[in-house]
């Protein structure tokens, strides 16, 4: 190999080992707290969050916490009003309320469009899961969750431990028969 | 082998640009270049990125497809938006600056071979903030300086092209 062939593959290989020490730096560095990469899982105790609520005018109110649930079968509903899975799956959600909300299960509906968008949530939720207690997310949950695609469900038992989780929407009847399984197991 | 051959031309694009673009406007050296620059930010992006990989990784473990390759893209978009659209845009700058000598897609190579130090100061930004040196304003200067000087070479082939325009 002449010589400056030589150096260009000397230059090409300090490229390459440039990029290989960040990457080894950067998974030192995630390695220290793998579970912050890990999205939010079955068997793992739900992330505490407080989110405002969204009155019936539209108007944000004072803050409702998972933890204040404990003791009730949740399910968390991740959505967005321009989400057209998300409207599809909210129905079914009002069917579990309305079936089970007094065998002690709650569905908590969590905008995920930020404050301002608060008065459409509201007037969506009031039309397809009024039984749904409605909150806004200022993003704060949703990056907690790891959510990415939406609608994005999960159903937390008494103690707070997540049974279930669903990315993305297939079929209502799919997603009632699963959402009935999982209920009734916990009760 | 083609890895070797990838290294020596990344390094003849930082050390000898000159030569680089003279080889990218044969016809051996044809597309090329785009192929070269493609692997390069790929590899940049896994390096900066590596956090978003990771964590794509572990949605697709728990069967996320849709949400892995969003995590992804936002990834991909936030570190290769700037470094495409200089990309596009000296290209365009070439072509126009070819004349009649215009030959669009050995130009938009000749871009690629000019971006290549854009991209290795991107990997040497990254490094350096995790090492606790906040340089990026100089770099950026450097950066784009180094581009547009390099752009001058690149018009400087094309001046040197036989013919007409294809």
């Amino acid at each position: 190999m002449s010589a400056i062939p030589k150096r260009q593959r000397i230059a090409g290989l300090l490229v390459v080992g440039l990029a290989l020490a960040l990457l080894v730096i950067n998974i030192v560095a995630a390695s220290k707290d793998w579970s912050s990469l890990r999205p939010v899982h079955t068997g793992q105790t739900a992330p505490d969050f407080s989110l405002p609520r969204v009155a019936s005018d539209g108007r944000l109110s004072g803050d409702l916490a998972l933890s204040s649930l404990q003791g009730s079968v949740i399910i968390i509903d991740f959505w967005a009003t321009w989400c057209g899975p998300c409207t599809s799956a909210m129905p079914v959600l009002e069917e579990m309320a309305i079936s089970y909300g007094d065998k002690g299960v709650r569905v908590l509906s969590v905008n995920t469009e930020g404050f301002g968008m608060a008065r459409a949530a509201r007037a969506m939720a009031d039309r397809l899961s009024p039984s749904a207690l409605l909150v806004s997310d200022d993003g704060s949950a949703s990056r907690l969750y790891k959510v990415s695609t939406i609608p994005h469900m999960l159903v937390i038992d008494r103690h707070g431990t997540v049974r279930w989780v669903k990315r993305g929407f297939g079929s209502a009847a799919g997603l009632r028969s699963d959402l009935r399984a999982v209920i009734e197991e916990l009760l | 082998m083609p890895l070797r051959r990838w290294l020596d031309r990344v390094g003849a694009a930082i050390i000898a640009p000159a030569q680089a673009m003279r080889v990218s406007d044969t016809p051996e050296g044809q597309g090329r270049a785009a192929g070269d620059i493609a692997l390069l930010l790929l590899l940049a992006t896994i390096a900066v990125e590596t956090r978003l990989v990771l964590q794509a990784g572990w949605m697709l473990r728990y069967g996320d497809l849709a949400g892995s390759l969003t995590v992804l893209l936002s990834g991909a978009r936030d570190l290769l938006a700037t470094p495409v659209i200089v990309l596009l845009v000296g290209s365009v700058l070439l072509t126009l600056g070819a004349g009649r000598r215009r030959r669009p897609a050995d130009d938009f190579d000749l871009s690629c071979v000019a971006l290549t130090p854009l991209v290795v100061l991107e990997l040497l930004h990254g490094l350096l903030v995790r090492l606790g040196l906040d340089v990026h304003q100089p770099l950026i200067y450097v950066g784009y300086t180094w581009f547009a000087a390099l752009l001058l070479v690149a018009l400087q082939q094309t001046r040197r092209r036989k013919g007409k325009a294809s």
